[in-house]
């Protein structure tokens, strides 16, 4: 899979994006390759446990169905963070209107990152991640698009709809919180 | 562990682990980097973050397979995704909306009123008690009515004085012309008061 580096690469998108308007559907394929795994990466990154597949599918699925209506402010990967945070929201909203007397099988009973616990085999990585998990949705959202994903302020905060101060605060929050958490 | 004093040079360790500085950023944060413990630390674990933050597999060739083929929006999607649109029809409901209750109040503030319509084609309103079995018992009522029972009616809808303030004289000669006026055609009539006058004469 093509990663276009963590931080996207502008021209290429607007000339890919132009090239689908056209009819060139290959040009979709290359929008996809270049920035799905970013998207698995924040996904899994924000605590996304299961079909992260599907969440990047539906991403690209409403991004390529609204793309008339991206107008450039902010860069396509920005975007594409932007509405898959939202479906990400509407996940967590759904799980939370789950009802309490749903009975829990075996299959349920797992920790908050089984999807990397092959990949994460030390323990000194397994508490970083873990300290990520602790903080709070916005922080962590925050932190993981500004350490993982290099975003600068002004993106996130189109990406997570607030300010560049708050960004800026919450980034430094959750840094905060994480170095007191692996310092216990 | 010495505390870092420049806050501005900690806001840019991710940039420098993304190389998203330029080369004057660089050479600054890496000789403040030299110096400072605190910063040294905090680059080791974003180091560590970006280390386990690794992408699960995503099948990219299936992804693609669902995306749907570019369709230009019609004159009237673009039109409903519209700002300057929306804002316009928002508008229009807000002052319909407000016509439609200045309507409603209006008609709620208008008194109840008699149309009569003379042969000599004179239009006039006089405000009557629709129960009035008499001019009399009208004078006598009126009397003890309360001054504010009389200052609801609105004077621009009576022809000068309103009946209250007539004598038994005048309210007689009133009734006794309304009895010779032509009836008024159901359209042009709002209330019509049946048999009025009739008990005097």
């Amino acid at each position: 899979m093509t990663d276009a580096g963590r931080s996207g690469d502008d021209p290429r998108d607007a000339e890919l994006i132009a090239k689908w308007k056209s009819g060139n559907q290959s040009a979709a394929t290359e929008l996809v390759q270049r920035h799905a795994s970013a998207l698995a990466r924040f996904a899994a990154s924000c605590g996304a446990r299961e079909d992260i597949d599907e969440l990047v599918q539906d991403t690209f699925v409403r991004a390529f169905n609204s793309l008339d209506g991206f107008r450039g402010d902010s860069s396509f990967r920005t975007w594409l963070f932007t509405i898959e945070r939202r479906l990400l929201l509407d996940r967590r909203r759904a799980e939370r209107r789950r009802p309490p007397g749903l009975e829990i099988g075996e299959e349920d009973a797992v920790t908050e990152f089984d999807a990397l616990d092959d990949l994460v085999a030390d323990e000194a990585q397994a508490r970083v991640r873990l300290a990520i998990q602790r903080l709070t949705p916005t922080q962590r959202d925050v932190f993981v698009l500004r350490v993982t994903e290099g975003l600068s302020y002004k993106e996130i905060a189109s990406a997570v709809s607030t300010t560049e101060g708050a960004a800026r605060v919450h980034y430094h929050n959750a840094m905060h919180a994480i170095k007191e958490f692996l310092n216990d | 562990m010495t505390r870092c004093a420049n806050p501005t040079i900690k806001d840019l360790l991710p940039d420098l682990l993304h190389d998203r500085l330029t080369v004057a950023q660089r050479t600054q944060v890496d000789a403040h980097l030299s110096t400072c413990d605190e910063c040294r630390a905090e680059l080791t674990i974003l180091r560590q973050i970006i280390a386990v933050s690794v992408a699960p597999r995503v099948d990219v060739t299936r992804i693609a397979t669902t995306l749907p083929r570019y369709r230009p929006r019609s004159m009237w999607q673009r039109a409903v995704h519209s700002t300057q649109l929306r804002i316009a029809a928002a508008i229009v409901v807000l002052a319909g909306g407000a016509a439609v209750v200045a309507t409603v109040l209006s008609r709620d503030v208008a008194p109840t009123r008699v149309a009569v319509q003379a042969s000599t084609r004179v239009d006039s309103t006089v405000p009557l008690k629709p129960s009035t079995p008499s001019a009399t018992t009208d004078s006598t009522t009126a009397a003890q009515r309360k001054p504010n029972d009389r200052d609801r009616v609105p004077a621009e809808l009576a022809l000068g004085e309103t009946v209250h303030d007539l004598s038994d004289a005048e309210l007689r000669t009133l009734l006794s012309e309304l009895g010779t006026l032509e009836a008024v055609t159901p359209t042009e009539t709002e209330v019509v008061v049946p048999a009025l006058g009739r008990g005097s004469q």
